[in-house]
C-alpha cells in the first residue's frame, strides 16, 4: 500500500473556537492507484493533502491518527525530514499552477533547481530530465520553450509545466489539489489523458481532490466522499457511483445537472453545509438528511460491506441513484 | 414572432491591457505591449419572449462580452439591438432607459457586486425607489416579499452581504434583480462558484421564477450539463463567434460543428468509467492573433485549405440548427461524426 491513512484528525485552534476541519479521515491507495476525493467546499479535502505533506501551517496541527506512506508513518516527522520527502517522493499538484512557478524566473532555472534539490547530478543531466518531463506532459518542442517564463504560456499550459515540475523525480505518490477546476473542458481533457498515463505506466498513485464527480468517475479507480471533515462513503468508483450508499453522495449526485436526463428536475440537498465550528452533534449531515431518524443523534461508526465504507445509520441499500 | 431581444452583426473590440502575470515581467524587462481583441466578432442573436438561451464557450471566447451587450451595459463598438423590434438607440429617451431597466444581469461572484456597506433592505430596494417604483415607506414590504419569494428569511432585512453564505449571497443578488421587474434576464455564470448542492437549489430558483414570472433568459455558464438542464436553446462560441446553434434537443442528440462535437465528447460524467480521455490537440488559441478563417482550423481533426482561408458562415443544417463549418458544404468532405453524444 503505498498510502494508508488512519484516523486522521487536523484540528485548527482559533479564537472563534477549535475548527475540526479533518476529524477521523482514513484511506488507502494502492500503487498505480487514483483515488479521488470529492466533497463540496469546505469539507476538508485540501486539509487532508496538506495533512499528507506536512504543510498545516498554525494555528492548525495535526492531533491525531497515522499517515503510513510505504508503511512509514509521517505524522511527527520534523520539517526537515519531510523536506527531504517532499517534491522528490511525494509531490503536490495545486489548482493555481503559480503556487508551484515563480513568475520572475525561466522555466528552465526553476526545473533544474528542482532536480538538484534532491539530486546531485551535473546541469546539463538535470537539463536533460526537464525536457523529458516537460515532452511526458506533452509540451511541443521542449527543448526550445525551456527558455521561456511562466507568463509566456497559457493557464493551461502553466498547469502542465507544474505537473511536469512534480514529475521530475517520479514520486510514487501525488497528491493533486483541483489541478483541472480552473480549465477548460478540452484543455482539462489534454490533463487528464497525461495523469492517466503516467499513473499506468510508472505506477505513480494519486489523491485526486476534485468537486466534480464526473472527472472523478473518468479517472480514478476508488472513491472516497467528504462531508464536514469525515469520509461518509468510500469504494471502488462503481461500487459508489451506481450503488451509493450513504444519503449525502445521493443527493450529492441528484443536485449535479449532468447526472440527469434533460428536463429531470433537480433534488437539490436542502440547507447547507455546517460551519466546521458549529458542527451538530451526532451524524453531522442529519439536519439536511433526507433519511434522518432519531438514531442520527448519536455518531454513526463506519460499516462495511465488501469493502464498500459508508457512515450511516440508515443505509439506503435499495435505492438507485 | 418578434424576438424579445435581437443583436445583430454586434461587434466589441478592446484594446488589452496586461495581466499579472504578464506585468510582472515586464517589470523585469519583458518586452510586452498592449494590444486589440475583437471580443464579439460580428454575431447576431435572437431570443424570444419566455426563452432560455444558453451561451456556453471556453474561457475568454467573448460570453460576458456579448452578454454586458444584450444587457445594454457594454456599448458595442458595430451592430444593432432591437428590442420587441425596435432599434434602441433609436428610442426617446424615456423608453430607451424602461428598457434598460427591464433587462438585468446576474453575475457569478455576488460579493463583488454587492455593497458591502449597505444592508439587504438598500441593496435590493434602491433601485426600485429611485425609480419611483414604489414608495420608500413600502420599500421594507417589498423587499421582505422578495426575500421571502427567492427563499431567504425576510427577518434578515438589516443584514449586511458578509453575514450570508455564498449560495444565500446569490440570492440577494436575484431579489435585486427581480426588484425592478425585469423581463429579460441575463446570468453570466450565475451558479458557477456554488457548491453542486447550492447550485441545485438556484438552478430550481431559476426555473420556478420563470415560470411565474414569465421571464426570458441569456444563460452564460462553461458547463454544459447547467445548459443543457436548464436552456430550451444553446448557443456555443468559440474565439468571438457563434459556431452553433440549435434547440437543445437537436443540439445534444446531433452536435453538428467539430468543435462542438470535442467538446461534448470531452465532459466528463459520472457515466463513463476510468475512460480514454481523448482530446482536442492544442490551446485555446489567443483572442489577440485569432487563426484565419475558420477559427477553429488549428485544432480540427477534418480541416481542409478551404478552412484556413475563408470564415464559414452560419448556414441552417436543420430547422432552427445553425452551424458554421465548410463541411457542411461539402459533402464528399463530410467525415462520419459520432451518431449520438451523451453529456
Ligand atoms: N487556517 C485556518 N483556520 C481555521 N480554519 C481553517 C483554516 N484553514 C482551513 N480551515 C477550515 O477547514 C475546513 C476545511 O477546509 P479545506 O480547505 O480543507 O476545504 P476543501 O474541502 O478543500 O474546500 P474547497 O472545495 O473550498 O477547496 C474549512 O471549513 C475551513 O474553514
Ligand atoms: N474591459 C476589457 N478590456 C480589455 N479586454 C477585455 C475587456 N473585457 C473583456 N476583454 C477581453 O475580451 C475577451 C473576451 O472576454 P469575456 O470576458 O467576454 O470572455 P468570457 O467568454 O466571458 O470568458 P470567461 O469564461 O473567462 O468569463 C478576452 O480576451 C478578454 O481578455
Ligand atoms: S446517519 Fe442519519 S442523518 Fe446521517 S446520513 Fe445517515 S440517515 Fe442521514
Ligand atoms: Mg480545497
Ligand atoms: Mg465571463
Amino acid at each position: 500500500m503505498t498510502l494508508k491513512v488512519e484516523n486522521l484528525s487536523t484540528h485548527f485552534f482559533t479564537r472563534e473556537g477549535v475548527a475540526k476541519a479533518v476529524d477521523g479521515v482514513s484511506f488507502e491507495v494502492g500503487r498505480g492507484e487514483i483515488l479521488g476525493l470529492v466533497g463540496e467546499s469546505g469539507s476538508g479535502k485540501s486539509i487532508t493533502g496538506f495533512s499528507i505533506l506536512g504543510l498545516v501551517d498554525p494555528p492548525g496541527r495535526v492531533t491525531g491518527g497515522k499517515i503510513l506512506f510505504q508503511g512509514q508513518d509521517l505524522v511527527g516527522r520534523s520539517p526537515h525530514e519531510m523536506r527531504a520527502i517532499r517534491g522528490k517522493r511525494i509531490a503536490m499538484i495545486f489548482q493555481d499552477p503559480m503556487m508551484t512557478l515563480n513568475p520572475v524566473l525561466s522555466i528552465e532555472t526553476q526545473m533544474v533547481e528542482t532536480v538538484r534539490a534532491h539530486d546531485k547530478v551535473s546541469k546539463a543531466e538535470a537539463r536533460a530530465r526537464a525536457v523529458e518531463a516537460l515532452g511526458l506532459v506533452g509540451i511541443p518542442s521542449p527543448d526550445e520553450r525551456l527558455a521561456a517564463y511562466p507568463h509566456q504560456f497559457s493557464g493551461g499550459m502553466r498547469q502542465r509545466v507544474a505537473i511536469a515540475i512534480a514529475l521530475l523525480h517520479r514520486p510514487e505518490l501525488i497528491i493533486a489539489d483541483e489541478p483541472t477546476t480552473a480549465l477548460d473542458v478540452t484543455i482539462q481533457s489534454q490533463i487528464l489523458a497525461v495523469i492517466q498515463r503516467l499513473s499506468t505506466e510508472f505506477g505513480m498513485s494519486l489523491v485526486w481532490i476534485s468537486h466534480d464527480l464526473g472527472v472523478v468517475a473518468g479517472l480514478a479507480q476508488k472513491v472516497a466522499v467528504m462531508y464536514a471533515g469525515r469520509i461518509v462513503e468510500t469504494g471502488t468508483v462503481d461500487d459508489v457511483l451506481d450503488r451509493p450508499i450513504h444519503p449525502y453522495t445521493i443527493g450529492l449526485m441528484r443536485s449535479v445537472p449532468a447526472n440527469l436526463d434533460r428536463g429531470e428536475t433537480l433534488t437539490p440537498i436542502p440547507g447547507m453545509a455546517p460551519s466546521p465550528l458549529k458542527r451538530p452533534s451526532g451524524c453531522p449531515f442529519r439536519l439536511r438528511c433526507f433519511a434522518a431518524t432519531a438514531a442520527c443523534e448519536a455518531e454513526p461508526e463506519a460499516a462495511a460491506i465488501d469493502g464498500h465504507l459508508y457512515r450511516c445509520f440508515n443505509p439506503q441499500f435499495e435505492r438507485a441513484a | 414572432m418578434t424576438p424579445l431581444i435581437e443583436g445583430t452583426g454586434v461587434s466589441r473590440r478592446f484594446s488589452r491591457g496586461l495581466d499579472y502575470a504578464e506585468k510582472l515581467a515586464r517589470m523585469f524587462g519583458a518586452k510586452l505591449e498592449e494590444r486589440v481583441v475583437h471580443a464579439v466578432d460580428d454575431i447576431s442573436l435572437a431570443i424570444n419572449p419566455g426563452e432560455v438561451v444558453g451561451l456556453v464557450g471556453e474561457s475568454g471566447c467573448g460570453k460576458s462580452t456579448l452578454g454586458r451587450i444584450m444587457a445594454g451595459i457594454l456599448p458595442q463598438s458595430a451592430g444593432t439591438l432591437h428590442w420587441e423590434g425596435k432599434d434602441i438607440s433609436a428610442l426617446p429617451r424615456q423608453e430607451a432607459k424602461a428598457v434598460r431597466l427591464t433587462s438585468q444581469m446576474i453575475f457569478q461572484d455576488p460579493m463583488s457586486s454587492l455593497n458591502p456597506r449597505k444592508t439587504i433592505l438598500d441593496i435590493v430596494g434602491e433601485a426600485p425607489v429611485a425609480h419611483g417604483m414604489v414608495p420608500k415607506r413600502q420599500a421594507p414590504d417589498m423587499v421582505a416579499a422578495l426575500m421571502e419569494r427567492v427563499g431567504l428569511d425576510p427577518s434578515y432585512l438589516k443584514r449586511y452581504p458578509h453575514q450570508f453564505s455564498g449560495g444565500q449571497r446569490q440570492r440577494i443578488g436575484i431579489a435585486r434583480a427581480l426588484a425592478v421587474k425585469p423581463r429579460f434576464i441575463i446570468c453570466d455564470e450565475s451558479v458557477s462558484a456554488l457548491d453542486v448542492s447550492i447550485q441545485a437549489q438556484i438552478l430550481n430558483l431559476f426555473m420556478e421564477l420563470k415560470q411565474e414570472l414569465g421571464l426570458t433568459y441569456l444563460f452564460i455558464s462553461h458547463d454544459l450539463g447547467v445548459v443543457k438542464h436548464i436552456s430550451d436553446r444553446v448557443a456555443i462560441m468559440y474565439l468571438g463567434r457563434i459556431v452553433e446553434s440549435a434547440p437543445a434537443d437537436a443540439f445534444f442528440a446531433a452536435p453538428n460543428h467539430p468543435y462542438t462535437v470535442a467538446l461534448l465528447s470531452e465532459v466528463p460524467t459520472i457515466k463513463q468509467r476510468r475512460r480514454q480521455f481523448n482530446p482536442v490537440k492544442g490551446e485555446i488559441p489567443s483572442p489577440l492573433h485569432p487563426p484565419s478563417g475558420c477559427h477553429f482550423h488549428p485544432r480540427c481533426p477534418h480541416a481542409f485549405d478551404r478552412c484556413r482561408m475563408e470564415r464559414p458562415l452560419l448556414r441552417e443544417i436543420a430547422p432552427g440548427h445553425i452551424s458554421a463549418c465548410h463541411l457542411n458544404e461539402t459533402p464528399v468532405l463530410a467525415i462520419a461524426r459520432p451518431a449520438e453524444i451523451t453529456t
